[in-house]
């Protein structure tokens, strides 16, 4: 269901370069718009940066991993996978915000995770007067509605995607969510 | 398909007839060429999600003359007495990802503010994302909600419009007399509410086909229409940013810019007008 589009940008760098200067992050904001891109995301050694973007209005908006290389060969796929935090930077305050802190490698393996399809608002019951549609312990099948997801006033519901037992409510009732953010942690 | 001449200046809460209306609308229609009728239901989204999961087309209507059980967004309720409006929805199979589907708040606005004003004569605003304002006072609700679905049909969208059509100033409660309008308090000519019916669905089936196309015409469009823009505005989120309102992303998201000058882009949460 999520869509995702990872950019690969290869940064003409010393292998043992720490930071991004901020007119290199520009650039990558620009291609990400260019490309209607919603995710960027670079690791290295002591190194982190991710960058996100809502991009809300167009139906029809890149639906299948894309991989643009610029200068040179792509990062190997496995430099994207999750591992302890580092510096994680955002596109712009407004547009979105820092992911939360990935978690290490050995608790991500005992637990799946769902996770938000887009930038809203997390609501854990249909009204405030209504009880949660799930709770910690409960069990929960790929078609269980686990919580709505408002964006610009459109109420979308979200299925589990997986089956298991609610581990964690990760995402709090009311706050704003990002894309891609954890919001339940499934075991 | 055969229907019956209906008057115009047929009193305003004349029971809605779906050949009526059917009658009205051009034959490639999407949206509306099945039309229900009903004079009573909970409420009509739920109407429609039951119809949805039993596989209906994409453009269905299910107008109802009362709902028992009208709501807003988190459960508030919307009332929505026989005769004085019109309360409906609609089913919507859009393409591509539920994540690219926000911006059918401001299709749907955009519709009800642009038939508004063609079948009454009033000037309509929108408040960001879908609630639209004539003089100030909201005079149509729009609440929309995606379900994932079934597998074999996919994912849907279900639209519940309610427009205030007859209501007197009295017939709002005390709490919403301030804030909430209808079409007959600021038209000058009678309201009917089959032409408005028909207006509305009209402009909600060529919008949506521009929605698909060129998803950003709609947005400039709503954006021509912002009520806020200039106003001063606060983010009822925890933490959300206040400041005036400047306008619309590409998005349709909406743009504050906070007393430091920083741009903030909202896509979501309640707003305060300050």
């Amino acid at each position: 269901m999520v869509w995702r589009a990872v950019l690969f940008v290869l940064i003409p760098n010393h292998p043992r370069r720490t930071h991004l200067e901020l007119k290199e992050i520009k650039i990558i904001i620009d291609l990400m718009k260019r490309n209607d891109l919603a995710l960027f995301q670079l690791e290295r050694e002591g190194f982190k940066i991710k960058l996100q973007r809502g991009s809300l209005a167009a139906p029809g908006a890149a639906s299948g991993p894309l991989t643009v290389q610029v200068g040179g060969a792509a990062l190997p796929a496995a430099a994207l996978a999750a591992g302890d935090g580092a510096a994680s930077a955002s596109s712009s305050p407004a547009a979105s915000s820092s992911a939360p802190a990935p978690v290490a490698a050995s608790e991500t393996e005992a637990y799946r995770e769902i996770n938000s399809p887009m930038v809203g608002t997390f609501y854990q019951s249909p009204s405030p007067e209504a009880g949660p549609f799930v709770k910690v312990g409960q069990e929960v099948t790929e078609d269980s509605v686990v919580c709505i997801i408002e964006a610009m006033k459109v109420m979308n519901e979200i299925k589990a995607e997986t089956k298991g037992v609610i581990a964690e409510i990760v995402a709090e009732n009311g706050k704003p969510v990002q894309f891609g953010q954890v919001l339940f942690k499934v075991k | 398909m055969s229907s019956p001449r209906f008057d115009e200046a047929a009193a305003d809460d004349a029971p809605l007839h779906a050949d009526a209306i059917h009658a009205r609308l051009p034959a490639d229609r999407l949206l509306g060429r099945e039309i229900v009728v009903l004079d009573e239901t909970g409420s009509t989204n739920d109407e429609i999600a039951r119809a949805a999961n039993a596989a209906a087309p994409e453009g269905l209507v299910v107008f109802a003359e009362r709902q028992r059980a009208g709501r807003g967004r988190q459960g508030r309720r919307w009332e929505s007495r026989a005769g004085v409006g019109l309360w409906f929805s609609l089913l919507l199979r859009p393409p591509g990802q539920m994540s690219g589907w926000a911006g059918l708040s401001l299709w749907a606005a955009l519709g009800v503010a642009e038939a508004a004003e063609t079948a009454t004569g009033v000037v309509a605003e929108i408040k960001w994302p879908n609630d639209v304002l004539v003089a100030g006072r909201k005079v149509a609700g729009i609440l929309i909600e995606t379900h994932a679905g079934k597998a074999q049909d996919g994912a849907f969208a279900v639209v519940g419009i309610g427009i205030n059509v007859g209501h007197r100033p009295d017939d709002f409660s005390s709490e919403l007399r301030d804030r909430a309008g209808s079409l007959a308090q600021f038209s000058q000519r009678p309201v009917n509410r089959l032409a408005l019916a028909s207006t509305v669905l009209m402009r909600l089936d060529a919008n949506y086909r521009l929605w698909q196309s060129a998803p950003t015409e709609i947005v400039a469009a709503c954006s021509r229409r912002c009520s806020l823009r200039g106003r001063r505005v606060r983010s009822l989120l925890p933490g959300g940013p206040e400041g005036v309102a400047t306008g619309f992303d590409a998005a349709g998201q909406l743009l504050l810019r906070d007393d430091a000058g920083q741009l903030h882009t909202l896509a979501s949460g309640e707003l305060q007008t300050l």
